[in-house]
């Protein structure tokens, strides 16, 4: 897939298509409505500066999903960003009342629950969550086997 | 059931159309096409004559009632609340200079409005006391608080971050593995802080002359503070065991919050404030008894003093700004009824904050002097 014709048309109508699902990533990973936006933001900057080539609709999303995981990282690393205490599963500027399993995945360290949300939200496979953060297919299923073992163990 | 009720909640969680409508003007630099919807007249003419008519009753009442200006003037800080994304503060020949998410640079000089003076492209800004720098991608600039005589200092293979800048040094990490580099600003040399595989496990908190304090986190977990000096990378161990938030440094001493006993299972929030001298002597736990509140949300180091956000109801977001001396346990109070600390920001002279708005509901920014 090359760079569309209309790459002001494409953005739109990417932007439509995965801007949400960007979005719920950059969330559970950074606990901060205003900072996740900003994430979506740069990667969807990125995605129009470099306008990769795509072999497929797949592996767009893929690199969508780990320029993503990427900036999330840079933003928890950024001074700026480690200035306060991180937030709580309360705090994330919804407004609705999360069920008890959100809260528990919230609560998990920042790369188990990313483990959870790829794999028990976005219906990845070990294998695939591994291409797409960079982890060795084992690495990641450890990580899942203790995640599971921390969300039981919370919720009961 | 319960991927279900994850499922669930998290469709629920969306970006409005209103922010992705942003994300796809800010991509396509399409700022103009909101400026050109704008009416051409701020105000019509009868809102103008009636709100210059306000304006007279309030200076005529500012003059004539005493008790309500000295009130006035000791609340200090900004006009109003600023709305929009906030990411620095900076104090320069006494003035705060204020750098806002959209791009604006704005000084403030104890009271009034902020004024604006200028744009610059970037998501972060530090200061040596006399200059600003900052980084965009793989470059770092230095630039004049006029924003006049922009120099390119270092560049690197990957997007670079600043953490600390003194007048012999730059401390900036970049690429995948956070390699935290020394940059020498009178020879230009740099340095690696720490080796390729350890880099990445330490995360700058603060510095204060030639010492840089972080947090270590090893792979199984564990975390340490630790105090690096730069000239020659000696590292103290200042505390064990998990740090919540930001350390800062005061007074040659590392600040820090830790989460403390857990009132229930659900807020496990910092509640404790600890100190320990940079030399890892003196790890002691602060009384901040004193300070009615639930929990600390985030602290931020004047020189001598703290500011602290600290929260009073975390159900009702209800929190309070205080000035805190951990001398002598004392505070005084800055701030009441903020709402959810995102920033916290102190310098000698002035204080600013963040608070998160919720939803789609923007945040608001304030700053203002720290003492009257």
């Amino acid at each position: 897939m090359n760079k569309p014709d209309n790459p002001d048309d494409a953005l739109q109508r990417l932007v439509g298509d995965y801007a949400d699902m960007l979005f719920r990533i950059a969330l559970v990973h950074l606990k901060n409505w205003h900072d996740a936006e900003d994430v979506v933001q740069r990667v969807f900057i990125e995605l129009y500066e470099t306008w990769p080539e795509f072999s497929s609709d797949e592996h767009r999303k893929a690199w969508l999903i780990r320029v993503t995981i990427h900036r999330c990282k840079d933003c928890l690393k950024s001074a700026w960003k480690q200035r306060v205490v991180p937030l709580n599963e309360d705090v994330l500027g919804i407004d609705f009342e999360l069920s008890d399993i959100t809260r528990a995945v919230l609560k998990l360290p920042v790369n188990d629950r990313l483990v959870i949300l790829l794999h028990a939200y976005m219906g990845y496979t070990i294998r695939e969550i591994a291409d797409i953060t960079g982890h060795k297919p084992p690495a990641v299923a450890t990580r899942l086997h203790r995640a599971r073992k921390k969300l039981k163990l919370d919720i009961g | 059931m319960e991927r279900d009720m994850l499922k669930c909640d998290l469709e629920r969680v969306r970006l409005g159309d209103e922010a992705k409508r942003r994300i796809v003007e800010t991509v396509l630099g399409r700022e103009e096409v909101r400026e050109a919807k704008r009416p051409r007249y701020i105000l019509r003419p009868a809102a103008a004559a009636g709100l210059l008519a306000i304006l007279l009753v309030g200076v005529v009442l500012l003059f004539l009632l005493p008790g309500l200006r000295d009130r006035s003037e000791r609340a200090g800080g900004t006009d109003d609340f600023f709305a929009g994304r906030y990411f620095a503060l900076i104090e320069l020949d006494g003035s705060a200079y204020v750098y806002r998410g959209d791009g604006t640079l704005h000084r403030f000089d104890g009271t009034g409005a902020l004024r604006e003076i200028g744009r610059l492209k970037t998501g972060q800004l530090l200061s040596d006391g006399l200059d600003l720098f900052f980084a965009r991608g793989r470059e770092a600039y230095q630039i004049a608080p006029d924003l006049t005589g922009k120099t390119r200092l270092l560049r690197e293979t990957d997007a670079i971050e600043l953490d600390y800048v003194t007048d012999e040094f730059i401390l900036y990490h970049f690429g995948n593995h956070d390699r935290y580099t020394l940059f020498a600003r009178k020879t230009g040399a740099k340095k690696t802080l720490f080796t390729e595989t350890e880099a990445k496990n330490y995360m700058f908190q603060d510095g204060a002359g030639d010492v840089a304090v972080f947090v270590h986190a090893a792979a199984g977990g564990e975390e340490r503070l630790v105090a690096v000096r730069l000239s020659d990378g000696q590292e103290t161990a200042l505390a064990a065991g998990s740090i919540r938030g930001r350390a800062v440094i005061s007074d040659g001493k590392a600040f820090f919050t830790r989460t403390g006993e857990p009132v229930d299972r659900t807020y496990d929030r910092a509640r404790e404030l600890w100190s320990v001298g940079l030399d890892g002597e003196g790890l002691r736990q602060v009384d901040v008894s004193a300070i009615p509140y639930d929990s600390i949300r985030a602290i931020a180091a004047t020189g001598t003093e703290l500011v602290i956000a600290a929260e009073e109801n975390v159900l009702s977001h209800q929190g309070r700004i205080v000035r805190f001396d951990p001398e002598d346990g004392s505070f005084t109070l800055l701030q009441e009824r903020v709402g959810l600390i995102d920033r916290l920001f102190a310098t000698e002279h002035y204080y600013s904050y963040y608070d998160l708005g919720i939803g789609d509901v923007a945040g608001k920014a304030f700053v203002g002097p720290v003492r009257d």
